[in-house]
């Protein structure tokens, strides 16, 4: 029996115009330029001449992709055809499907059509990303995929069917987004934007011109520090509205749903993201929590898969968040409730965590030492004594990290799961279950050496967070630990086999 | 298992051939060098006027401390590199400044190369690799083991792979093999004729049925 293709659907071609209008962005520009400076009337012809071509542009691919396109399911595999001129036919085992997501941006709601992606354990993108079928192609097609029994997908029962687990409140999202700053990403955005060529040539010659000459003519003693404080103060300020509105924007309406042990996410006010993963794909959950939102009660989730999370598309400009989040903000009264979820297997509740090596301290101290010496001696060639100023500084600092770390840094074996925690401003745990571990590793630094002591790492098939590792633990103890996780990880069979 | 500290002196040891192996790669890296370094070093310090320096200085430095501490490193690391091959895992201890000892489970194998450059050829060694779930590079990787050893290495490695795999239930698969799929077709495109074959696709599109757990890349003949 021959598989049965299907296309996607024919209104694909609008959700392709803008992205082909950006990849033709350049040459818009020359023709919209042309037309300008032409102007008089007897062009009108040529103008109307450029506007279709340009059109035949966008269009002819958009078509041919469409033509060419097929998905098919047929004997247990997901089959992809595409192309024209090289022809490309992609097999999916459909066990070996780590993760399933639906995009849809305000173009694809209006138009109610969804980008399906396919995520297996091959890499970071998305393996198949399917755009765009209706919705209701897009369910069913999900249904076969994870084997559920397939129905007509319709709005209703999905709502009467759902189990919603964790849906923050809108106060707290807005909260995690006043926790965070963007300035640093305005910033890198702003000169993002200036390298762009049309912008480049005037940013540069209106510094040429204005800025530098002005800056030149002001005397230093007006320079003075309120102005550049506040303008600092400013940009922050901005920084931290747009965080709290992108914040909003983007996890609006943020929902957990579980079902036959898979859970999906969706979110998004305009752009709308859904993605499905299995609870038994789950290699490594990772917390994370800033100080301010450690005072506020709150951190964020991230869980890790095989594949991606919601990873870029290969070939694609689109790229949409990297980071496998689970949940943007979690009530920390919420965290038990949320690790038995995603690590069902394991009892997490009383994690009991031990200390690294005392001898860290030392070691870090060491460690800085022979760095230390080389700078103040290069910096000895302009401060001359003050180098000695220079070695204490990098000293203290080396101590000082030492200290933290040995305060901050915890571990604990709990259930099989492979747990620390980490940071001081910032701090991280990460939870590994020791039947998702792929290899053991102990190493040892010189410095290490001296002190005998040891970093265990633990590596797992997740593609972020992929290993866990303790720094600075007593040999005897890395041994032990190293020893306990790689007999687990030989026991169990490989936990990439699980699938929907 | 790591056990009993990280004493690996009772480990397998590298064929002693692997020196050589090292040893003329070494030089080969530092003449490459050099010469990167040398061209660059004579055109440019032909030109000042105020270079004081003995012409090439830089580069013969380089030569010196690049084959001194590579031709002296050769023997510790040969000496530290060690292997042993347990009941259910592979470990490989490395390293002389920073050391490692990594442990890989043998039903974590997703699978194992075999490789040599044509001096390792000539010498008749191979470098054995293992690559696990999620590391795109090997996991492990044992240079200068003989042609034979690698390739009994290899079978061993391999060999009781799927078995275990097989032996336990795996999750059922959405559509059992050869009766077809049970479900329902998707809702037909809005466009007529989706019964469509493309033209240059019809050999390509009999595929096997996905195999469940049958991760091991079937074994070449050699």
């Amino acid at each position: 029996m021959n598989p049965v293709f299907h296309r996607i659907h024919p209104l694909t071609i609008v959700i392709e115009l803008p992205r082909a209008l950006r990849q033709l962005f350049v040459v818009i520009l020359i023709v919209g330029v042309q037309i300008f400076q032409r102007g008089s009337t007897d062009s009108e012809t040529q103008v109307e001449l450029y506007l279709s071509l340009l059109g035949l542009a966008v269009v002819i691919p958009a078509l041919l992709r469409y033509f060419s396109y097929g998905y098919a399911i047929h004997q247990g595999n997901l089959l992809i055809k595409s192309g024209i001129i090289t022809k490309n036919l992609r097999t999916i085992p459909l066990d070996r499907i780590q993760n399933i997501n639906f995009k849809r941006t305000l173009l694809h709601r209006l138009l109610g059509l969804v980008d399906v992606q396919i995520e297996t354990a091959a890499g970071g993108a998305a393996e198949a990303a399917i755009s765009a079928l209706t919705d209701e192609q897009a369910h069913v097609l999900r249904a076969q995929l994870t084997g559920e029994r397939p129905r007509s997908y319709s709005p209703v029962l999905e709502a009467r069917d759902k189990k919603i687990v964790y849906k923050p409140t809108i106060w707290e999202i807005l909260l995690v987004g006043a926790s965070e700053n963007r300035a640093l990403t305005i910033l890198a955005a702003i000169f993002g934007l200036l390298a762009l060529p049309p912008f480049q040539q005037t940013f540069f010659n209106a510094i040429d011109r204005d800025t530098i000459r002005t800056a030149a003519r002001v005397p230093a003693q007006q320079q003075n520090w309120m102005l550049w404080g506040g303008l600092m103060l400013a940009f922050f300020a901005i920084g931290w509205v747009v965080s709290i509105v992108s914040t909003f924007v983007k996890y609006f309406d943020f929902e957990i749903t579980e079902k036959d042990g898979k859970i999906k996410r969706a979110y998004g006010l305009f752009n709308h993201f859904e993605n499905t993963v299995p609870l038994r794909r789950i290699q490594t959950v990772h917390v994370s929590q800033n100080f301010v939102q450690r005072w506020l009660n709150i951190s964020k989730m991230y869980v890790a898969t095989a594949g991606g999370f919601g990873g870029e598309k290969r070939n694609e400009e689109v790229q949409i968040q990297t980071a496998p989040l689970l949940t943007p903000v979690l009530r920390e009264s919420e965290r038990d409730r949320m690790m038995r979820l995603t690590l069902p297997k394991y009892d997490l509740s009383a994690p009991e965590w031990r200390e690294v090596s005392k001898s860290t301290f030392w070691r870090h101290l060491r460690s800085g030492f022979l760095p230390s010496v080389a700078i103040s001696l290069i910096s000895v060639y302009w401060l001359k004594w003050g180098a000695a100023g220079v070695f204490v500084g990098l000293m203290a600092l080396a101590a000082f990290s030492g200290y933290i770390y040995w305060r901050t840094a915890r571990w604990a074996q709990v259930s099989g799961v492979l747990a620390t925690r980490v940071g001081w401003l910032k701090r991280q745990w990460n939870f590994l279950p020791g039947d998702k571990i792929q290899a053991v590793t102990i190493s040892q630094t010189p410095t290490q050496r001296v002190f005998k002591l040891a970093t265990v790492t633990c590596s797992s098939a997740a593609a972020t967070f992929q290993s866990t590792e303790i720094d600075d633990l007593p040999v005897d103890e890395a041994v032990r630990v190293a020893t306990e996780f790689h007999e687990v990880s030989a026991r169990g069979r490989d936990s990439l086999l699980d699938g929907f | 298992m790591p056990g009993r500290a990280l004493e690996t002196e009772t480990w397998e040891m590298l064929e002693p051939q692997v020196k050589t192996l090292w040893r003329v790669e070494n030089l080969i890296s530092t003449l490459i060098i050099a010469l990167m370094v040398g061209v660059p070093e004579f055109l440019i310090t032909r030109r000042l006027d105020n270079w004081r320096v003995p012409p090439l200085a830089i580069t013969g430095g380089l030569l010196v401390l690049s084959l001194g501490i590579g031709q002296w490193i050769v023997g510790r690391t040969y000496h530290l590199y060690r292997f042993r091959l347990g009941e259910d895992d592979l470990a490989v201890a490395k390293g002389v400044f920073w050391r490692s000892w990594r442990f890989v489970s043998r039903n974590r194998i997703q699978h194992v190369d075999i490789s040599a450059g044509p001096i390792a050829r000539a010498l008749g060694l191979v470098n054995v690799s293992l690559f696990v779930g999620g590391m795109p590079t090997a996991a492990v990787s044992i240079p200068g083991l003989t042609e034979a050893r690698g390739e009994q290495l290899r079978a061993t490695l391999i060999k009781d792979t799927p078995k275990q795999a097989l032996d336990e239930p795996i999750a059922p698969m959405v559509a059992p093999s050869d009766s077809g799929p049970q479900l329902p077709d998707l809702p037909p495109s809005p466009i007529a004729g989706t019964a469509w074959q493309p033209p240059g696709l019809e050999g390509l599109a009999e595929i096997p049925p996905a195999s469940p757990a049958n991760d091991t890349p079937p074994q070449e003949p050699r």
